[in-house]
């Protein structure tokens, strides 16, 4: 045998076992999979979905599944998908949606499940109200306390094109925080590259800047925030976060603020506004936003305590307080939209959705990082009527955080870990005018396996009707740019 | 002797490549056994068609699919040598074959041989990495096969398109991730990793004899504590080496810690019921490794979430254990529905040692946690001993004695300590002693000891006085 033959023989016998391998070890199941007698993963059965959504990719998450056939109808048209792996082109899916906004889509599908003919039937429904076509994330495996190689990314959920905004590859492996926008806008956003070469970057009209939002008094630099609809200001929030463990296993980790204040950032004029009553010594302030009209912020307010000994005793309450846009000055009076101490828990990461109307926040029975509360709620507070409702209907068996608006205030996006309770993954829902909810489904993807095998948590997802353009060089240049320092204003 | 010499001369080709061969599997079988281990440990390759597209894609996708399918093999004994041996041999072969066909024999013999001791030194001062050593044999394949090229007027856009070929299958051959450009093997590295391999394996005699070289080093002492502690010896033994302070009984999880120290740390809090802090140590190893995958840490998260009651969590993991070829059979076994009575006894006794009470600390608190295990617990023995060799490494018998009062356990150490405690209190008598189980011959001991202490270094009255002298000479 030549020295060829026999490498050959080796290289097709690697192929041939890797195939069979490949062939033979899916037995895995769902980690949260749908009801019924098939079951999906992930869940798309009775949802309301946009009918600009990339296509809902599932898989029949059962052990011994063979001879699946998945029939979509709407409108008289009919698309049949055969195997175990329902994954659309985007063509196809694009087609059965182009005339389905306003309708149900009916599913019938059968597949033999242990030798056994099993049929299930279910709808989701198309809504005419579309979605903001851009969501950024940043992945981060669930430590919170550690980076390597973290990345944020700008993806379009109308399909599956990703765009990494900024990493680590172009950043010396910098730690990075969440990117966000303010009104939806791809043109008025920011994000934070952390580090000895850092800065908040900011990208106001397409053009970008680095900043130091930082002046000597403040406890850190900033941190939470949100942009002002002017693009004038910013209101943040500053924190010294403490990073600590349960002892309880099912709990994780609980992060707290050992001290935090608000401030207000002035970017015309490069000027932190640091006033005494957002930055009390008893008190921790954080989470700020502003309304839509961006007279008000809200914010989260609590007593200060020894921590983390009395962390379950700290609840923060959620105020409203007038804004001046002239001066960026925060008002001295506030109303309390959420009162910790009368309903017994604690607010966080307030977001006013654009129409004005509804106020969405997260409750957890104590703290400042809900994120392994499995208890923790969103919230929905009408700031028209001041009632205020928990989203039971949507709530899943672990945390639910971290929310985000549609321009159209009739979808927003959120983190979950429900499933594995480890991993974030973003969670759509539809809110009709009266401010029901529907059924939450997660981020489609090109794989219906990727949740499976994806080690990374979805972090801060945020909607925003364009896109921003940022790219991983832009995020290289404004690494290598040294930052604009602020002042304090006088 | 003559026909001996020729059947050399006639045959040293081969020889030659026999030499290497065996010289590099000598070496990573016999004296540098746990680097390739150690990547198998960090590597994880999924017979997934979905996950092999996903992953393996862009600039240098061939190099580090090999590398992963290779990597996994490491588990088996052997096979990490047998893969990295016929590597190296084969990288030495084609530079010998590029050489040869225009240098003489004995210089393309040399610059193999360079070539081959290069390669082989490259990665053996860091852990070895697989996809650099083949990166650099499909280079060298492709340096071949343009040099092999007869047509003239097409060589230069056939070379063209080879480079673009290997740039695309095996990434940029100069990468700063290629390792040093010359390295020489850390022994000691290499025992430290031993180690951690072994504490994970949790072969603790292993633990002990290769902990003995380095006992100085808090990661080695730790290792040295921690497998004591599993064979119910942690009291006699702990101060058998000169221990530095209670800091090498158990590491605390910070960002100002190493990533080595930081996975260290989780195993004698996975050992002793702390599934929050063991948690996190895994999911800080797996955010450092390599692909941030890694089959020990997806094992690890694995077993804290079956034993934690957290079933979701543990099938993820477990789902992408299935789907390997050497985890597959165990994944299968604690799949939750589908365990043993024994495997679920196994579980269910690790599950008693977990705190039943919650509170907030951070993982340098380490008596707080301690103390905690023991009230959830209190049949946690080795909880008990390391609270209570705690307290005497940070010399605080107060807090020794109030925990020791509760639970007597057995050791010397304990039995000297309570002498140094009752005779600071003016209660040294025969009778206190024997209250607090101390027998006579530790009462006699101490009093030789007193006569003459560099004969009883092992003893706590020794420890204590060594460190008596450094404050008085401070």
């Amino acid at each position: 045998m030549t020295q060829n033959t026999t490498f050959r023989i080796l290289a097709a016998a690697i192929v041939v076992t890797a195939f069979l391998s490949c062939s033979q070890m899916d037995i895995s199941t769902a980690v949260d999979g749908s009801k019924g007698p098939l079951v999906i993963y992930p869940d798309y059965k009775e949802v309301t979905i946009p009918a600009n959504i990339a296509p809902l990719n599932f898989r029949y998450a059962m052990a011994d599944v063979h001879n699946a056939r998945t029939t979509f109808t709407v409108s008289g048209k009919s698309v049949c998908i055969k195997g175990t792996e329902v994954e659309w082109t985007i063509k196809q899916w694009k087609t059965l949606m182009a005339n389905a906004a306003g309708q149900t889509v009916s599913v019938k599908a059968q597949a033999v499940v242990g030798g056994q003919n099993i049929t299930d039937s279910w709808d989701f429904y198309v809504s005419t109200d579309s979605i903001d076509a851009y969501l950024t994330y940043r992945l981060i495996e669930p430590s919170y306390q550690m980076f390597n190689e973290v990345s944020l990314v700008e993806r379009c959920i109308e399909n599956y094109k990703e765009t990494v905004i900024c990493d680590y590859r172009h950043t010396d492996n910098s730690c990075m925080n969440c990117h966000i926008h303010s009104q939806q806008r791809g043109d008025l956003s920011m994000y934070y590259i952390r580090g000895p070469h850092g800065g908040a970057i900011l990208n106001r009209d397409g053009r970008l800047r680095k900043l130091t939002l930082n002046v000597k008094g403040m406890l850190s630099g900033t941190v939470y925030g949100e942009i002002h609809p002017s693009g004038r200001f910013g209101v943040f929030s500053t924190n010294i976060i403490l990073p600590s463990f349960h002892t309880v296993a099912g709990k994780r980790m609980e992060v707290y603020d050992s001290a935090s204040d608000l401030t207000v950032a002035d970017f015309d004029n490069n000027e932190m506004i640091n006033l005494p009553h957002i930055a009390r010594d008893d008190k921790f302030e954080t989470f700020p936003c502003f309304s839509a009209d961006g007279n008000y912020v809200f914010y989260c307010v609590a007593d200060t305590q020894t921590l983390p000994q009395n962390i379950e005793q700290i609840h923060y309450d959620l105020l409203r307080a007038g804004f001046d846009s002239q001066n960026g000055h925060i008002g001295t009076s506030t109303d309390t939209i959420w009162n910790s101490r009368k309903n017994n828990g604690s607010a966080c990461h307030p977001k006013a959705s654009p129409d004005g109307r509804w106020l969405m926040f997260t409750i957890a029975d104590y703290g400042t990082f809900p994120l392994f509360h499995t208890e923790s709620t969103l919230y929905l507070a009408d700031l028209i009527t001041g009632s205020v409702q928990a989203l039971d209907a949507i709530k899943g068996n672990k945390s639910d955080t971290y929310h985000s608006w549609s321009s159209n205030s009739r979808w927003f996006v959120f983190a979950s870990k429900r499933g594995d309770g480890q991993y974030g993954k973003p969670y759509f829902c539809h809110l009709d005018e009266q401010g029901n909810p529907t059924k939450p489904f997660v981020l489609p993807q090109r794989s219906s396996r990727f949740y499976g095998y994806n080690l990374k948590s979805f972090n801060v997802p945020d909607l925003g009707r364009e896109s921003t353009g940022l790219t991983v060089r832009d995020a290289y240049i404004m690494f290598k740019t040294p930052s604009e320092p602020f002042k304090q204003a006088e | 002797m003559k026909s001996f010499k020729q059947t050399i001369v006639r045959h040293k080709k081969s020889i030659a490549v026999a030499a290497a061969f065996l010289f590099a599997y000598g070496f990573f079988q016999f004296a540098y056994p746990y680097h390739l281990i150690r990547r198998e440990q960090m590597a994880l390759f999924l017979f997934d068609w979905d996950y092999i597209g996903q992953t393996y894609h862009g600039t240098g996708w061939m190099s580090r699919f090999v590398s992963d399918f290779l990597e996994q093999f490491f588990l088996l004994p052997a096979a990490g040598p047998f893969t990295i041996s016929l590597l190296l041999t084969l990288i030495a072969l084609v530079v010998y074959r590029i050489c040869n066909r225009h240098l003489s024999q004995a210089a393309s013999l040399s610059i193999a041989i360079f070539s081959y001791v290069w390669c082989f030194l490259r990665e053996t001062g860091n852990l070895y990495t697989t996809r650099y050593t083949l990166a650099v044999a499909g280079y060298l394949f492709i340096f071949l096969a343009i040099t092999s090229i007869k047509n003239k007027k097409n060589k230069p856009i056939v070379s063209i398109l080879l480079i673009v070929l290997g740039i695309w299958a095996f990434g940029s051959p100069v990468h700063k991730h290629y390792g040093r450009l010359l390295s020489i093997p850390r022994f000691n590295y290499e025992r430290l990793i031993g180690l951690d391999s072994e504490v994970t394996r949790e072969r603790w005699d292993k633990v002990l004899k290769l902990s003995e070289k380095d006992l100085y080093m808090t990661e080695a002492s730790y290792c040295y504590n921690l497998a004591q502690a599993m064979k119910g010896n942690l009291s006699e033994s702990l101060l058998n080496h000169s221990q530095n302070g209670a800091s090498t009984l158990l590491l605390r999880i910070s960002t100002d810690r190493s990533v080595f120290s930081n996975t260290l740390a989780g195993e004698a809090w996975f050992q002793l019921g702390c599934m929050t802090i063991a948690e996190q140590s895994a999911i800080i190893s797996l955010q450092a490794s390599p692909n941030h995958t890694g089959a020990r840490y997806i094992k690890r998260l694995a077993r804290v979430n079956l034993i934690s009651g957290e079933y979701s969590a543990a099938q993820k993991y477990l789902n992408l254990l299935t789907k390997t070829l050497f985890y597959r059979k165990w994944a299968q076994s604690v799949m939750p529905g589908h365990q043993s009575e024994h495997t679920r006894m196994q579980f269910m006794e690790a599950s008693m040692r977990m705190a039943k009470t919650d509170f907030v600390h951070h993982s340098n608190e380490t008596r707080a946690i301690l103390l905690e295990q023991i009230r959830s617990n209190p049949q946690n023995i080795m909880a008990r001993h390391y609270l209570l060799c705690h307290d005497l490494l940070s010399y605080d018998l107060e807090q020794f004695i109030e925990d020791y009062s509760g639970y007597m356990l057995k050791g010397h150490i304990y039995q000297e300590a309570i002498l140094i405690w009752l005779s600071q209190h003016n209660q040294l008598t025969q009778q206190n002693a024997a209250r607090y189980g101390v027998d006579n011959a530790t009462a006699n001991m101490m009093q030789r000891f007193f006569r003459n202490p560099d004969k009883y270094p092992h003893t706590y009255w020794y420890y204590y006085m060594r460190a008596l002298e450094e404050e008085y000479n401070q």
